[in-house]
């Protein structure tokens, strides 16, 4: 048994530390906006922020991040009012929008550190993978949310 | 158009007891805080009780009008764009409108009143949106009668707008909630006439907002991998490497030994598919069944299975490719094409090109892995996956478990991508068989490695063009022979494996070849079958995916070979063109991409045109080739001809995702064989371009030719990146691309 404060709240779950925090989320605590697609950290679907920084929770052990504070897509706004959230509503950004949760939660981060990131910040930064393409208005989307908000 | 008068009529004429036969999706425009957002989308909304008017339109007392969707959404838009058609018609407050899924189940026990429920093909529009105007048109009349009725005033005098009907001689007005429930037992002398495209008021003309994007934006769309169901247990599961090959052994003690694992069960020991469903056979494998997909999936991992595999080993991406090559210089093969004499043309033209072109088998690598829960009971079975075709998830259902169809519910899921992947249904078998055996729900879960090596992959497939040019530069013959793979996932065992029994050819592994309006005076196109032991489908595009990068990089070479510009020998090439899209095409991509402007060395354009399910796309290509090889594509300017636009945003966001599908499929895509099985497992050697590598995508809508043309976007863009990418690497290098992905091609210069 473990104890993970995610989105506020501590929670107890009864997972061995080896656990990927990604499995734990979904089939521990019902958390499924986190989405599994590779596993091995190349797409960032699974992107959740520790100490608010992005992190790709499929190869991130359970046990790794205990005192940690976990932010999921879930977390991010209690009411889909984050600028990023908002600016992907603006331009109905996703598609088929499995791996959106990734996304927002590294340009959520990006913007964190970063809060008018070039160009070349987003391809550096913004790693994750969308099958449907849909990274001409993601790029659109990041710039959207960084001038809505407020520093 | 008889046949589907009379479906209409019956559909309409029909109006069932039973209100509410539909899979609410709980979402509604973002307009009033009382918009549902359910996390389990296929659960019913808290009841509005309304009265329904036909198969696809509820109407409530409050206004509130729930319109059911046939066509899942992949991604494409079709839970919007579909309500959007009926709303031109019904004329209804946009606003006021739910949209939910349409029952598989109900459309198999009413006569398949929801016509056809698949998705694919680039045709959601295009082969719904008669029956939809109709469903709205039927609709909207009914609703005039109820309210004549009330006002005993002749049906003429009413007009309907914006959910609001009106007398306008006494200035009476009801809302459609008010006199739905009237509405129910009208009957329609006839059906009434639906608007051309060119009358719309509110397709086209509206910008509407997608009706799933707010619950894409914050977690709650429930996918398919994403479904609780009440007891389920969770199956990982992993059959044989090498397609085909059986389950000879397996350690089942030492995974049952480790936490969390309830079973160990081997699959595919019986088959029970039909010779049509063949596709979703129950391959050779074992399922590790646990509390938790980690708790699966480890388990699984760590078992020693062994495998008899035959001379299944024997077979790699170099044996298949020496058989193919092969097979291109054999005589005789099925006539796919045959204006005039293309021997004979050859013999005489002043100077002939020949070149051999190849592509790989590729993968949809869709983001959300394979999975598919159901609940086998006594007397129900209830799936819940993300599906391109509910019809096909019942149809398996019901073979693999014997139980008869009306007892059988397909619940759709949000779809994390589908591509042509999710069409057959084999991860519903997987389920169902194993939820029969283990006699309670089952969740069976692919990894990513799985799902990428136990695909439906584009077929390979080579072609051998020879051209002949006459004294004028013009192209007087082409020969090709095809040697292919075939898409019996697609066709059906039934067509022999793939094959059309009549024609003895793969016509839909021919597309983007055999049907381009390109004037050739001889021209011959033969086709061999290369079949291995791996499964194929249909890929975004199927056919003219592989086929647009080969023929067009071709007339490029005789282009080349002719001395003449590409754009004008296109443009020769469409003369005799009965559609006046392609030219159109043609110079709204030569003009808005500034064809020919002047570009530094080693940066080149490209341009390609293609036809794909009736629409004429075409695009150009700017790219860079750095002297060490690097390509990048900076930009694409894409022009198409699909008619008329229905839902302008979505078909921008068609275009602009499919063009960097296309990209990843020209750069990187290609599964190789090594033993039997396929090499590649996952993201790090299946490479899938990302935002750093995609182009500014420029969509232009000035080719477009209106009159009644309605054809789709879902793949065009896809389709025809490869070759404008292709040709401008030529130009800008000197080195032809006559084969996919780049990755494996040495394009460096000096």
């Amino acid at each position: 048994m473990i104890t993970l404060n995610v989105n506020g709240k501590n929670y107890n779950v009864d997972v061995t530390p080896d656990t990927p925090l990604l499995w734990t989320l979904r089939d521990n605590m019902g958390m499924t906006g986190t989405k599994y697609g590779c596993g091995i950290s190349e797409c960032g679907a699974c992107t959740v922020h520790v100490n608010g920084q992005a992190k790709r929770s499929c190869v991130t052990p359970a046990g790794s991040v205990v005192g940690a504070q976990i932010t999921t897509i879930e977390g991010l706004s209690a009411d889909s009012s984050h600028p990023v959230q908002k600016a992907w509503i603006e331009l109905d950004v996703p598609q088929c929008g499995y791996c959106q949760s990734g996304m927002i939660m590294a340009t959520a981060a990006l913007l964190a550190r970063k809060p008018k990131p070039t160009d070349a910040d987003i391809d550096k930064t913004i790693t994750n993978i969308c099958r449907c393409g849909t990274y001409q208005r993601i790029r659109a989307a990041i710039h959207l949310a960084a001038k809505n908000t407020k520093s | 158009m008889t046949k589907h008068l009379d479906m209409n009529r019956r559909q309409f004429a029909v109006t069932a007891a039973a209100v509410g036969g539909g899979i609410a999706l709980g979402f509604a425009l973002p307009r009033e805080a009382s918009a549902v957002v359910l996390p389990e989308p296929w659960k019913a909304p808290p009841a509005v009780a309304g009265s329904e008017i036909n198969a696809w339109i509820v109407i409530a007392p409050d206004d509130t009008i729930t319109i059911r969707v046939g066509q899942t959404e992949i991604g494409t838009g079709t839970i919007t764009a579909m309500p959007m058609i009926v709303c031109e018609e019904l004329e209804c407050d946009w606003s006021k409108v739910n949209a939910e899924y349409a029952s598989g189940n109900r459309s198999l026990r009413e006569n398949n009143v929801y016509g056809r429920m698949g998705i694919g093909g680039s045709s959601s529009v295009s082969l719904s949106r008669d029956f939809l105007q109709k469903a709205g048109a039927n609709a909207r009349e009914r609703l005039k009668m109820a309210a004549a009725a009330e006002w005993n005033v002749p049906v003429t005098e009413i007009t309907a707008a914006k959910s609001v009907l009106t007398h306008a001689a006494s200035g009476r007005k009801l809302t459609y909630g008010q006199v739905a429930a009237k509405a129910v037992p009208m009957r329609l002398e006839k059906d009434p006439a639906i608007k051309h495209p060119s009358q719309f008021n509110f397709l086209g003309k509206t910008d509407v907002k997608r009706l799933d994007t707010p619950l894409k934006v914050n977690g709650s769309a429930v996918y398919g991998i994403d479904v609780k169901v009440p007891g389920a247990v969770i199956a990982a599961v992993k059959v044989a490497p090498a397609f085909g090959a059986k389950v000879k052994s397996f350690d089942a003690a030492s995974a049952k030994a480790r936490p969390g694992v309830i079973d160990v069960i081997e699959i595919g020991k019986e088959k029970k598919h039909s010779p049509a469903t063949f596709a979703s056979q129950l391959n050779s494998g074992v399922a590790v069944i646990a509390n938790t997909y980690w708790q699966a999936r480890t388990a699984l991992d760590a078992m020693a299975i062994e495998w008899d595999e035959g001379d299944l080993g024997k077979i790699s991406t170099e044996s298949h490719a020496r058989e193919t090559r092969a097979a291109l210089d054999k005589p005789g093969g099925a006539i796919a094409n045959k204006v005039g004499d293309a021997v004979a043309g050859l013999k005489d033209a002043r100077r002939t090109v020949e070149a051999i072109y190849e592509t790989p088998f590729i993968d949809h690598a869709m983001m959300e892995p394979i999975s598919a829960t159901a609940s086998v009971t006594a007397d129900k079975i209830e799936v819940w996956v993300s599906t391109q075709n509910p019809i096909s998830v019942i149809d398996v259902a019901a073979e693999e478990s014997g139980m008869s169809k009306d007892k059988i519910f397909c619940n759709t899921t949000f779809i994390g991508g589908g591509f042509g992947r999710r069409t057959v249904s084999d991860d519903v078998r997987q389920a169902v068989f194993l939820s029969k055996t283990m006699n309670r729900p089952v969740k069976v879960m692919w990894s990513r490695e799985e799902t990428l090596r136990h695909g439906t992959y584009r077929p390979t497939a080579m072609a051998k063009f020879k051209g002949g040019l006459d004294a004028d530069g013009n192209i007087s013959a082409m020969h090709v022979t095809y040697a292919g793979h075939s898409t019996p996932v697609l066709r059906g065992a039934a067509l022999g494996n793939g094959i059309d029994d009549k024609n003895k050819i793969d016509a839909n592994q021919l597309r983007g070849i055999r049907d381009i309006d390109y004037a050739l005076p001889n021209f011959l196109v033969e086709w061999h079958a290369v079949q291995t032991h791996v499964p194929t489908g249909a890929w975004r595009g199927p056919g003219v995916c592989q086929n647009a990068f080969m023929y067009e990089s071709f007339i490029d070479e005789m282009a080349l070979a002719a001395g003449k510009d590409p754009v004008a020998m296109r443009r020769n090439l469409l003369r005799n063109a009965k559609d006046a899209g392609w030219l159109k095409v043609l110079n709204e991509i030569a003009d808005k991409g500034k064809w020919g402007k002047p570009l530094p060395k080693g940066t080149a354009q490209g341009i390609a045109m293609t036809l794909d399910h009736g629409t004429i796309c075409g695009a150009v290509a700017e790219v860079s080739v750095s002297q060490g090889g690097e390509v990048k594509v900076h930009s694409v300017d894409m022009g198409f001809d699909i008619g008329h636009a229905f839902y302008k945003d979505a078909i921008l966001a068609q275009l602009e995702g499919g063009a960097a599908m296309g990209l990843s499929s020209v750069l990187y895509e290609e599964i190789t064989l090594r033993n039997g099985r396929v090499v590649e497992g996952n993201f790090d050697d299946y490479r899938i371009v990302r935002i750093d590598e995609m182009p500014q995508v420029n969509v232009h809508f000035g080719g477009l030719t209106g009159g009644d043309k309605v054809t789709g976007v879902g793949e065009p863009s896809t389709v025809i990146v490869p070759a404008a990418v292709a040709n401008a690497i030529f130009r800008a290098t000197g080195k032809r691309v006559r084969s996919m992905p780049l990755k494996n091609l040495d394009l460096s210069w000096s």
